[in-house]
């Protein structure tokens, strides 16, 4: 059966084409060429919308080490607790761990630890100080493995944040 | 072959590809699996919106504004329209949660389709654009996958909009365009992926599953066992590669259509298992089984109830 495309679904397989083409730009991380200031706002606006420049780059090229958030916090009568972010939740795990990888950016880092601070003050409303400490996961080879080596946790970032006086005393301190 | 006779022959089979009526079935599977799977998600996170929406949760909307798109309303334009009405923050987040489970009850049954697609797709993109930090592979998909419910005609088949007349589910042009679509972009995602993990020296080396096993937040078992068996290691690496490259050539062809099929959504159900992404997991089994599984599904029905109708009288005229 012989089949010829309407006017009405030439143009939908065009707009699918142009989809589809913007598609393969986002997987394959190509940004817009040759668009214009005036276009490529709308661009991105389409894009963002439809998910058409999402990346699929998942554990790859590589795969990412692991990464471990904990808290060490200081009680009113000096007394040390530990927590962290572990929920009995398995999907709420995973987020956990999506933003714990995202603090590999630089620029959020600081601040995230400071969001993260306060959610442990608000979880253990008398301790006075915690320390955020971030560690990351050095696995060993196989090969390295079967001879005796085990995966060592290294500490990448540390801070230590004071709980604010009712007073007007700061004493919120960062020392990565 | 000349130009003018390379047209003749491929202009009306690619013409047939993209316009050949076929059945909204597939589509009804899409739209059912992905409706059913972001419920299954929005119960399991109704109890952390706090924590993962709220700007006293564990990303603050000012951090979380840093991986935000500009084109996207946030989570707090919501709220900071919602407050003239005395609608504190909490509550407008819930507000939000609440009309979105909605609307994915209306896809999950295709009741008034488009208006619960639309619905749906508009909060979720809100939602995922404010929750940057937390997002991963499933929400990625979800996204796409409720845009192609809006502009797809996927509530022609399964769906109470037939029962009720609105909708017909004979099969339609529009249909068949929106499956090579969707077929389509599921090749374009297995095979970049893929091409992406050939440039990783582990997934060269074979030794990418160790380093994914091993790490504690993936791993549901202890794996450590894996060093005494590195060909296991190398063939499952090499297995995932060549699943996922292969993908775009090896599920067209009817011959290795059901063996890709039944391969990448194995590939999903170890994920699943063996690294816990079940969510992830279900929705790209549900992407590549309406795409490309359910009408070699269909059509194994279709026979085996020919047969069942019609052996009785061939039974009957052979006695």
């Amino acid at each position: 059966m012989r089949h010829t495309l309407t006017p009405g679904h030439g143009l939908l397989t065009g707009l699918a084409a142009v989809h589809l083409l913007l598609v393969a730009c986002g997987a394959l991380h190509v940004p817009f060429l040759q668009l214009t200031d005036t276009v490529r706002p709308w661009a991105q606006g389409y894009v963002h919308w439809t998910g058409a420049s999402s990346g699929f780059s998942f554990f790859a090229p590589g795969v990412s080490p692991a990464v471990r958030v904990s808290f060490d916090l200081e009680g009113a009568s000096g007394e040390q607790l530990h927590d962290d972010f572990r929920s009995d939740n398995s999907a709420v795990n995973v987020r956990i761990h999506s933003m714990m990888l995202r603090f590999g950016l630089q620029e959020s880092r600081d601040a995230l630890a400071r969001a993260w601070a306060a959610a442990m003050f608000g979880r253990h409303p008398d301790a006075r100080a915690v320390t955020v400490r971030v560690e990351s996961l050095q696995l060993p080879t196989m090969e390295a493995h079967l001879q005796g080596s085990r995966p060592l946790w290294s500490e990448a970032y540390r801070a230590v944040f004071e709980r604010r006086l009712p007073a007007s005393v700061s004493t919120g301190e960062v020392t990565p | 072959m000349s130009a003018q006779s390379w047209k003749s022959s491929v202009g009306p089979k690619l013409a047939a590809f993209v316009s050949a009526p076929s059945s909204p079935q597939p589509l009804g599977v899409f739209r059912i699996g992905v409706a059913a799977l972001l419920l299954i998600q929005a119960w399991s996170l109704s109890e952390s919106l706090p924590e993962l929406l709220g700007n006293r949760g564990w990303v603050p909307w000012s951090v979380s504004e840093a991986l935000a798109s500009p084109s996207v309303p946030r989570v707090d334009a919501v709220v900071a329209a919602l407050a003239p009405l005395g609608i504190s923050q909490a509550a407008g987040i819930q507000g939000l949660a609440f009309v979105y489970v909605v609307a994915l009850v209306g896809l999950l049954l295709g009741l008034h389709t488009r208006l619960s697609a639309v619905v749906a797709w508009v909060i979720h993109t809100v939602l995922l654009n404010s929750i940057s930090f937390f997002s991963y592979g499933v929400e990625t998909f979800a996204h796409i996958s409720l845009f192609y419910c809006v502009v797809m005609p996927v509530g022609a088949a399964f769906s109470l909009d037939v029962r009720a007349g609105r909708l017909s589910e004979a099969p339609s042009p529009l249909a068949t365009l929106s499956l090579r679509m969707l077929q389509l972009h599921l090749c374009l995602i297995y095979l970049s992926t893929g091409l992406e993990k050939l440039l990783g020296p582990v997934w060269r080396d074979g030794t990418a599953l160790w380093e994914v096993l091993m790490q504690p937040q993936y791993g549901q078992f202890d794996f450590a066992w894996l060093a005494v068996v590195p060909w296991m290691v190398k063939l499952s690496t090499w297995g995932t590669l060549a699943v996922e490259v292969g993908y775009a050539f090896c599920v067209w062809p009817r011959r290795t259509r059901g063996l890709w099929v039944a391969l990448t959504v194995g590939m999903h159900l170890g994920i699943a298992v063996m690294m816990g992404l079940w969510l992830f997991s279900g929705m790209m089994t549900v992407l590549t089984f309406a795409a490309f599984g359910w009408p070699l599904v269909a059509e194994a029905m279709v026979t085996r109830v020919r047969a069942a109708v019609l052996l009785p009288f061939h039974s009957s005229s052979a006695r």
